[in-house]
């Protein structure tokens, strides 16, 4: 009976134990990774530039656009237009883009985009340019952009087409640009 | 007969205010006489054009671009390609693109960009010149040009953007600046409305 006791005690005590921490891994499937979405491109002549334009739809973890790629242009680089001081608009090469964890940031006309320079071959509406975007954490993610003279049905149209259509001719004054 | 001087006199008077006018339903002011100008350009196919002499006639949607621009400028284009195509893609408007980089954009750079924007046959000139020409052009048109981030290539080419303003210029029948739009921005429906009151 003494002995029945103490081993219910001994139960009893090793049941009241507190849980340790468990200190496992994360579930990879439960780490949310970058993605791109919405990818689509300026036609261009052989020889001429087109500009991509993307959505980055940040993971978990804050990434980087390092570099861009395509082997279907001579020379590839990430572009941003902006207002200058003047107010006119200028454009200037992006040397990384940071996307944070959670956000997403859209390269757009009229903003962020990733220069196409230096066709190899006509880059005809319709079909499809590929590229690589690679990436602080997530590394290269290869795309495949439709090419399209607008944005596709569904896809940013971004800030440099067509804003509000009820503005009155006060408001369409010309646009300083610079590209 | 003071009082018929007086009549005669105001009348005149309001004659003469009234003599550049615009008659049409478009509300639109003239913004300059573009008739006394004389710029000598080429198309796409070398040949010369006299503008706007040689658009004098009818409306002419005026577009302003150069060809190496990869983000503003095909946005442009394609707002004029949906403003003519709101339009019905009438024979009585002319569109016509005109580069301010007259340096790259030569002849058959221009016609390979039509080609690119499917606007090979469609009726639609696409004008350059040579720099002085252009610049000249330009200065009357209010489009602001500026050469900006050049850079030399290995092989000695300069590579260089273009500080410009965007811009789509609209041109009555008697050659007459009625207004001009942000190129890339401006609503195609509202340019189309324009224009169709001036034909």
């Amino acid at each position: 009976m003494r002995y029945a006791l103490f081993v219910l005690v001994f139960v009893f005590a090793a049941c009241a134990q507190p849980e340790a921490p468990v200190e496992a891994d994360p579930d990879p499937a439960e780490v949310a990774p970058l993605t791109v979405e919405n990818a689509w491109a300026r036609p261009a002549a052989a020889g001429g530039n087109s500009a991509l334009y993307i959505t980055l739809v940040g993971g978990s973890a804050a990434d980087t656009l390092l570099s861009a790629e395509s082997a279907a242009v001579n020379t590839v680089e990430v572009h941003e237009s902006f207002e200058t001081e003047t107010g006119t608009m200028g454009m200037r090469p992006v040397g990384m883009l940071p996307v944070p964890a959670g956000e997403t940031v859209a390269l757009q006309p009229g903003s962020f985009h990733v220069m196409l320079i230096g066709a190899e071959a006509d880059l005809v509406v319709g079909e499809r340019v590929a590229a690589v975007l690679t990436f602080s954490q997530t590394g290269p993610i290869s795309v495949m952009a439709q090419i399209s003279e607008t944005a596709p049905d569904g896809m940013v149209a971004g800030d440099a087409e067509h804003e509000d259509a009820s503005m009155d001719h006060s408001d369409l004054g010309d646009a300083d640009a610079s590209e | 007969m003071l009082r018929f001087c007086s009549v005669a006199l105001l009348a005149l008077m309001l004659a003469a205010c009234q003599q550049d006018a615009p008659t049409d339903d478009s509300g639109l002011d003239v913004l300059d006489d573009l008739s006394d100008a004389s710029f000598a350009l080429v198309d796409q196919d070398s040949m010369a054009v006299d503008f706007p002499g040689d658009f004098a006639g009818q409306p002419v949607v005026l577009g302003f671009i150069y060809t190496f621009c990869p983000d503003i400028c095909p946005a442009t284009t394609a707002n004029m390609k949906e403003i003519r195509r709101q339009l019905g893609t009438p024979r009585d408007v002319t569109f016509a693109t005109v580069t301010f980089d007259p340096e790259r954009d030569t002849p058959s750079v221009m016609k390979n960009y039509a080609r690119i924007y499917g606007l090979e046959d469609a009726d639609w000139t696409f004008l350059t010149g040579t720099p002085d020409e252009i610049s000249r052009l330009m200065e009357r048109m209010r489009v602001r040009v500026e050469r900006s981030d050049s850079t030399i290539n290995d092989d000695g080419s300069v590579f260089y953007f273009v500080n410009h303003t965007d811009q789509i210029s609209l041109i009555d029948e008697s050659e007459r600046l009625r207004f001009s739009y942000g190129g890339s921005n401006t609503p195609p429906e509202i340019i189309a409305e324009d224009t169709n009151a001036l034909r």
